[in-house]
């Protein structure tokens, strides 16, 4: 079951050196930091779920393997710990769920309702490389209602694995489909209200 | 089945579609669709335009400064000999 040859690449097994892993810990903590605080809207959560990585990493450093690189092993670490707290946040009841009934875009034949239907986001209708929309990007989902933005984190942190996903929210694909749909619905907007003041600025 | 959506259904599919492919009568209804709505065109462009700025958001973030938590998670190992090995 040696697959060592078929991969190509091993690395370094993790020695108990401790200067080994300080190595580690600076080279890393900034990238983990980095993915943390772009998913979690509170950055002392994000800053405690990069510290717990790294102690947990420390140890289980005996049982780090060399198979992927140790920045790849951080990261998985790290993302288990990100879908951990969204898992949490929610699941926990008083994270607003009475907006999943009122909030929509469409009228009740299912057709956008003027106030809310797309309007081009610029001369090049949003299929610039998006320098001026990532810079809301953030600010857009820090926006979400938690539950909202714990659907859609989830999908980015579990691979589009929606039966993965359903099962670690405790919710069917139907209602997982509704959550997306409308955070989706609710960054599109928010994005282009944002773009639309940026452009009367200039 | 029904051909023909709402803008609703069709952003439902749009956003179904990215993580798993429709049924071929998904499909088919989200093509018909599209054919006759310029706003539901224009959602989906931007639907990738907001997909790509998530998958990629890490890369146009610069890097923080992380030296005062790296100190503090150096400081908050447990010590050494505890270990398994």
């Amino acid at each position: 079951m040696d697959d060592r040859s078929s991969s190509g690449t091993q690395y370094p097994m993790l020695g108990t050196d401790p200067r080994e892993f300080e190595r580690l810990v600076r080279s890393h903590t900034a990238s983990l930091l980095r993915f943390a605080t772009n998913r979690i809207k509170d950055p002392a959560i994000a800053e405690d779920l990069v510290q717990t990585t790294l102690i947990a990493a420390w140890e289980a450093r005996d049982r780090f393997s060399g198979q992927s690189s140790p920045r790849t092993w951080l990261f998985s670490i790290l993302k288990h710990k990100i879908a951990d707290h969204y898992r949490k946040a929610y699941r926990d009841p008083s994270n607003g769920r009475s907006l999943d009934t009122v909030d929509d875009r469409f009228d009740e034949r299912g057709h956008w309702l003027a106030e809310h239907k797309p309007q081009p986001w610029g001369p090049d209708d949003g299929t610039d490389e998006g320098d001026a929309l990532e810079r809301f990007l953030t600010h857009c989902l820090d926006r979400l209602p938690t539950h909202w933005r714990a659907a859609l984190e989830m999908k980015y942190l579990l691979d589009r694995d929606a039966a993965a996903i359903c099962k670690e929210l405790g919710i069917t694909a139907t209602n997982y489909w509704q959550q997306l749909h409308r955070a989706k619905l609710r960054m599109r907007e928010c994005l282009e209200h944002q773009r639309k003041n940026d452009t009367h600025q200039r | 089945m029904d051909l023909l959506i709402s803008c609703r259904k069709a952003t439902e599919l749009m956003e179904q579609r990215t993580l798993d492919p429709l049924s071929l009568g998904g499909r088919v209804q989200l093509w018909m669709h599209l054919r006759i709505c310029e706003a539901c065109r224009l959602a989906l462009a931007q639907q990738r335009t907001i997909e790509r700025l998530l998958e990629q958001r890490d890369g146009r973030t610069p890097l923080p400064d992380s030296r005062v938590l790296e100190d503090r998670v150096l400081n908050a190992l447990p010590p050494e000999g505890n270990g398994t090995t």
